[in-house]
């Protein structure tokens, strides 16, 4: 990793156009012409599939009959044999294992609430755990191929179509290193994302194409929800993965001070 | 411990509606003006100190190549312990052979090599680093939470209000720095941050003044300035696992990386 950093940063010196698009600044009136136009998504978002989950990690039940929410972990994507491959090898070593954290894309399909800060040169969404992406939409492209390199929540930039963000993002390391819910994707896949507000759901249209682990396009819908009791947002570090197991079966491990009054 | 202390504060979180309601009831219009009014910080900055650090992870400074900045790590030659404080400093000291740090932490992110990007909306001002640490600083008017409501984390709670182009930063209730990373002063929880930053030309400047009743006999007072490190095109998250701090002979010493103990 430090040689690729090293290498990295020599890549980003030659690569000068990139920080004069955010430096050269729009002049004050043009940036407040541009934030004016973006949307406001105050809050703190969660998953709807995580609504009110306790600190058991089970969400609170659903009114019978509601429908299926749909989940970005993979399971049910169009895998070619690569991806059975890797999904079979997930499936055969995932039990009891202990996560670095969300990672992308899972972090949008989490418990852990995250919250949307928009700018006109850049979009952060972060979570309580200081997971962030840094979506640009100053107008870049990505970088060159040669100063990327693969990371847990990888490189993102986006544009606005009316109130809607488009993302798009590349060079995301196989989610399910980082995570053990996460999908098998290759760090070849490419994912795009379509935000926008629907009332009082942030509604966000995936979709994943990944050449090496994909027969073809993959879609999924998430909504976010606003989470209850939340009045700011409390970083923590990811320290709190009480995942064991038992017999077969995932449980939660006592928190530290309990096992270590035992 | 911290999940009681979790599910005490949400709970508490849930009986004070009116906090979060002052961030969501801004017009469109009346966020455009408050905007308008903001400074803007664009860049990647880095503690001037540290500026320019290669990747031995020793600034220029250290080697007698540049002049000495402020900092408010333990190693800051001003700073007014108590007698608990200098126990607390001393004991740190020896210990901190070949420790390994989990981050920067508060307030040592602020006076570091990695780089740090402001966002400035209305209602809050992000600070956050390479590292993922990321401070959030309210602007909308907002008080501290009651203290049934606050418990101490390694980034504390932060509010700030502008004075003309000045962000006044109140930050309270941060863990030992010293526990979270071997550099961080051993403040208790009870010290208190007052940040006051602007940008000067290129160069951005916070004056910092920590009180604590339980470690320092006066104020401690900190200059410290940032510059654009040079090279940054965006912000590249990455986990902090490259802390290769080891020990020998006393001395500090950096461990192979993952590659050549590999190769070994």
């Amino acid at each position: 990793m430090t040689l690729r950093f090293v290498a990295a940063l020599a890549a980003a010196v030659l690569a000068t156009s990139g920080p004069a698009l955010a430096q050269d600044a729009a002049t004050p009136e043009a940036r407040t012409e541009a934030f004016a136009k973006l949307p406001y998504w105050p809050g703190f978002w969660v998953s709807e599939q995580y609504l009110q989950t306790t600190i058991s990690g089970s969400a609170a039940p659903r009114p019978p009959g509601s429908p299926p929410l749909e989940r970005l972990n993979g399971f049910d994507a169009p895998y070619n044999d690569e991806g059975k491959a890797r999904q079979a090898e997930a499936a055969r070593t995932r039990a009891g294992r202990r996560a670095d954290g969300w990672g992308y894309p899972m972090m949008m399909d989490a418990a852990t609430p995250f919250q949307v800060m928009i700018t006109p040169e850049e979009t952060m969404i972060v979570n309580a755990y200081g997971e962030t992406r840094h979506i640009y939409t100053d107008g870049r492209p990505l970088p060159p191929a040669e100063d990327m390199w693969p990371t847990v929540w990888g490189t993102s930039i986006g544009h606005w179509e009316g109130d809607t963000l488009v993302i798009e993002t590349v060079q995301v390391q196989m989610p399910y290193t980082y995570f053990h819910g996460g999908p098998v994707f290759s760090e070849e896949a490419k994912y795009t994302e379509r935000m926008h507000l629907d009332g009082d759901r942030l509604v966000s249209e995936f979709t994943v194409e990944d050449p090496v682990t994909l027969t073809g396009p993959w879609s999924k819908t998430i909504n976010h929800v606003r989470e209850e009791g939340y009045d700011r947002m409390i970083q923590m570090d990811f320290s709190n993965d009480r995942t064991g197991q038992e017999n077969g079966v995932n449980t939660i491990e006592p928190p530290a001070d309990e096992q270590q009054a035992q | 411990m911290r999940t009681a202390t979790t599910l005490a504060a949400l709970l508490a979180a849930t009986a004070l509606p009116c906090v979060p309601a002052l961030a969501q009831e801004r017009t469109p219009q009346a966020r455009a003006e408050a905007f308008v009014q903001l400074p803007y910080w664009p860049g990647y900055w880095v503690s001037e100190g540290a500026a320019g650090t290669p990747i031995s992870g020793i600034a220029l400074r250290a080697q007698g190549q540049g002049p000495i900045f402020d900092s408010v790590g333990i190693w800051a030659p001003n700073i007014p312990w108590n007698e608990e404080g200098r126990r607390r400093a001393e004991e740190a000291l020896r210990t901190q052979g070949g420790r390994k740090g989990q981050g920067w932490g508060f307030p040592l992110m602020m006076s570091a090599a990695t780089p740090i990007q402001f966002l400035i909306t209305p209602e809050e001002v992000l600070i956050i680093n390479a590292y993922n640490e990321t401070r959030h600083i309210y602007t909308d008017g907002r008080g501290h939470p009651p203290l049934e409501d606050l418990w101490p984390t390694v980034t504390g709670n932060s509010i700030g209000h502008w004075e003309g182009d000045t962000l006044v930063v109140d930050t309270i209730m941060v863990t030992n720095p010293n526990e979270y990373f071997q550099g961080g002063p051993p403040l208790s929880e009870e010290a208190r941050y007052s940040e006051r930053i602007r940008l000067d030309g290129d160069t951005l400047r916070a004056e910092v003044t920590i009180e604590d009743p339980v470690t320092l006999a006066a104020p401690w007072k900190v200059n410290l300035s940032w510059v654009r490190d040079e090279g940054f095109d965006r912000m590249i998250q990455v986990d902090w696992n490259n802390d290769r701090t080891g020990f020998e002979n006393g001395v500090n010493t950096i461990e192979p990386s993952d590659i050549e103990e590999e190769g070994q």
